[in-house]
């Protein structure tokens, strides 16, 4: 069961965006960064830092919870400050993987879409973009995927 | 601290270089713990809860972690920020009763009483309590005579936080090795130590050095 | 029992100094970057990943290029590097019917909902060298490929509808929380959890030899693959600050459930019975082995005679860690000098005594 069936419409819009940050290339987050203005001022509450988190999965697949390793995050809170924002705000991430500057860029931009005033901005301009090419990246894999897919059929009629 | 569609509350942030400050930090609990009732400078992050102080903060972000359970005393467990800073920053997992405690963070009037505390078992003493104790600003005037392994025979210390309760239970508590509690005396820029080898006795009408030799200390019955 | 000893910096100085050397190959070669290892060895790389019990491919493969391809020096490396991480906590569990699999393939129904896809496999290749140069594939392979998804329900939910298979669900199992082998030591016998997690970094090669000795008549399983599943899932973690699951990007994945006869108690009607296996990246191997073994450690659970090495828990589960096995068997070539010494004088007395019992 996935946090996400029972979640309010607000934590669920804030997941879909974080789901996105987290997915997306560094390097396109890095541009995205570089082209955007006016960049609020940005302090460093907590990280960026390389942790830990415990994978866990289900036994028999939809059973009780166990432990199957671990995986590495990087995680980043950020205080932004600017004049854009109607407030102050935090951004926070958490990025499977050991990239900093992606965790960093991914909290910048969470504490931009928590902002009234910019969030139809920062969705438009930076994670709709990092969607779609999500979404190609996803339909090509399905359809490798899918063209691998086969109907057996036993020489014996099955019901004799 | 902050919901989706509320206002956050922005924490404070922890030491300006996580790595470099907690290994200053920890070094100088190694150095307290290792002279006992000597006291060592110690250096917290700039913008800590006004609860913690910079001291405690600092001994906070180095020692406590995701997978230790800590009980906060008196103003410290009243205060929400400094609960939710301590949280954010180290993982820990706040507990209700002092006894669930591997971490202990108090003020003199807040301690509960030592014996209520985890003292460990003899197979395995590491897994007792240690009392971070916030030594700001204390005016006491009570004075022990301490001695013990990392004291060279034995030394005069001021004990500003310490009540007429707490002389017995500290020999009560030296008197269980290896069972026993850890005291780190934490003051805003300082921490001293009280590991439970160090033996305390009062100072009393007689200076410190003369005849009156600290009792030899008795190794303690093994509990059944 | 070994005894410390001291000098020979410089030649051990020197000994990584060859190692290094060796370890570079040719000169003229270029060297091998960790993303090409990551790249073109990725089964491999599952396999440090598994058995270190750390997802990542990239250090997974720099680790195993520093190893020089060692694998258990490879796992080793990355399970140090683990400790020197603070663990953030525990993630929700992962839902593996959640996304599309790259492939899936049931050995029980020919005719599945979803249907079988074989995804990436060696399993029909010819297992013949192909000619050089020929690894580049020279079209892409969904040219042409129509069709919409379709929904891949779990195998076993087949069964689990008509009551023939045991259920998987228990309505409080997400009551307590379960062991965790990295923070308390294995105590036997283990809840089925910690056996899984035992299992999940468990070596390889140890549990295929058990799972194929099981099948080969010691042990009682009658396995059949119900169900394998390759690909990718998202991991949601549980950020205490933010109390809600923080999508944090996705792993990929193999499971495998195993469908085993059961003939039924006094108490208990006649149904199939399950084995699990889960794994980092593509480690089908693994997984086969680990359901097959798991299945055959839960004899307790269903009264059955445990007669075999595979159903005997403290010795598959105490054995199965390549990293502690290793340790142990390798540590014969630190310094036994003393020890030796003392077995030596022994034999010689012995000898003498012989001698003299004999003239």
């Amino acid at each position: 069961m996935r946090a996400t069936t029972t979640a309010a419409p607000a934590t669920a819009a804030r997941q879909k965006w974080m789901r996105t940050l987290a997915l997306a290339e560094p390097a396109d987050l890095a541009a995205a960064w570089q082209d955007w203005q006016p960049k609020p001022e940005v302090r460093r509450i907590r990280g960026p830092e390389i942790g830990l988190v415990m994978v866990r999965g289900r036994i028999d697949a939809g059973g009780a919870r166990f432990n199957l390793g671990e995986a590495t995050v990087a995680r980043a809170t950020v205080h932004l400050h600017g004049e854009a924002l109607r407030s102050d705000v935090l951004g926070i991430s958490y990025v499977l993987g050991t990239d900093l500057e992606h965790a960093e860029l991914a909290a910048v931009f969470d504490g931009l879409l928590v902002d009234p005033d910019l969030h139809d901005r920062v969705l438009a301009e930076v994670v709709a973009p990092l969607a779609r090419t999500q979404a190609e990246r996803d339909e090509r894999r399905r359809r490798d995927a899918r063209s691998t897919r086969v109907d057996f059929f036993t020489v014996a009629r099955e019901h004799a | 601290m902050t919901g989706p569609a509320g206002a956050p509350a922005i924490p404070a942030p922890g030491f300006a270089d996580p790595t470099r400050d907690a290994q200053r930090a920890f070094r100088a609990v190694l150095d307290a713990l290792a002279h006992p009732t000597r006291s060592y400078p110690l250096s917290g992050p700039a913008r800590s809860p006004a609860a913690l102080g910079r001291g405690l903060a600092a001994v906070a972000l180095t020692l406590l972690d995701e997978d230790c359970s800590t009980w906060l005393g008196g103003s410290l467990g009243a205060d929400a920020e400094c609960a939710a800073w301590l949280g954010f920053h180290t993982g820990t997992r706040l507990v209700a009763e002092p006894a669930d405690a591997q971490f202990v963070l108090a003020d003199p009037r807040s301690l509960p009483p030592l014996a209520q505390l985890r003292r460990g078992t003899d197979e395995a003493p590491h897994r007792s309590a240690t009392v971070l104790l916030d030594v700001r600003g204390c005016t006491g005037t009570a004075r022990f005579r301490a001695a013990g392994p990392g004291i060279d025979g034995a030394t005069g210390f001021a004990a500003p936080w310490a009540d007429a309760e707490f002389l017995p239970q500290w020999t009560a508590n030296t008197a269980t090795f290896p069972r026993g509690v850890d005291l780190l005396l934490v003051d805003e820029d300082a921490i001293a130590a009280l590991p439970r080898t160090t033996r305390l006795h009062a100072v009393g009408p007689a200076p410190i050095g003369s005849a009156s030799a600290p009792p030899t200390s008795t190794r303690p019955a093994q509990e059944a | 029992m070994y005894v410390a000893v001291k000098g020979g910096e410089r030649a051990i100085a020197n000994a990584h100094a060859l190692l290094a050397e060796q370890g570079r190959g040719h000169p003229h070669l270029p060297v091998v970057d960790p993303a090409q290892v990551e790249g073109q060895f990725g089964v491999l790389v599952s396999r440090v990943m598994t058995e270190g019990s750390l997802y990542d491919p990239e250090l997974a493969a720099r680790a195993l290029l520093q190893a020089q391809g060692d694998v258990l020096e490879a796992v080793t490396l990355v399970r140090s590097y683990r400790t020197t991480l603070p663990r953030f906590g525990y993630t929700c569990a992962i839902d593996t019917s959640g996304l599309a699999p790259q492939r899936r393939i049931s050995a029980t129904f020919k005719d599945l909902p979803g249907g079988q896809q074989l995804g990436a496999t060696f399993d029909y290749t010819h297992r013949l060298f192909s000619a050089a140069g020929a690894a580049t594939p020279d079209r892409r392979v969904s040219d042409g490929v129509d069709g919409e998804d379709q929904a891949m329900p779990r195998v076993a939910d087949l069964l689990g509808a008509g009551a023939l298979i045991e259920p998987d669900a228990h309505p409080d199992q997400d009551a307590t929380q379960p062991g965790d082998l990295t923070r308390e030591p294995p105590v036997f016998p283990m809840s089925r959890a910690e056996r899984l997690q035992a299992l999940a970094r468990g070596d390889e090669g140890f549990l295929l030899g058990l799972a194929y000795s099981s099948q080969r008549g010691f042990g009682n399983t009658h396995p059949f693959a119900g169900e394998v599943r390759v690909g990718e899932v998202e991991v949601e973690f549980d950020a205490p600050e933010l109390g809600f699951g923080v999508p944090l990007g996705r792993i990929e994945i193999t499971e495998c459930q195993m469908v085993n006869q059961f003939t039924g108690s006094a108490e208990t009607p006649a149904q199939f019975t399950r084995g699990y296996g889960l794994a980092f990246g593509r480690s089908e191997r693994k997984v086969m082995s680990m359901s097959i073994v798991d299945r055959a450690l839960r004899s307790a659970e269903f009264d059955e005679r445990v007669v075999s090495p595979v159903q005997d828990e403290e010795f598959v589960i105490s054995h199965s860690d390549n990293v502690q096995a290793t340790g142990f068997v390798e540590h014969l070539k630190l310094p036994h000098y003393v020890d030796f010494q003392a077995e030596l004088m022994l034999v010689r007395r012995l000898n003498e005594e012989f001698k003299e019992s004999r003239a």
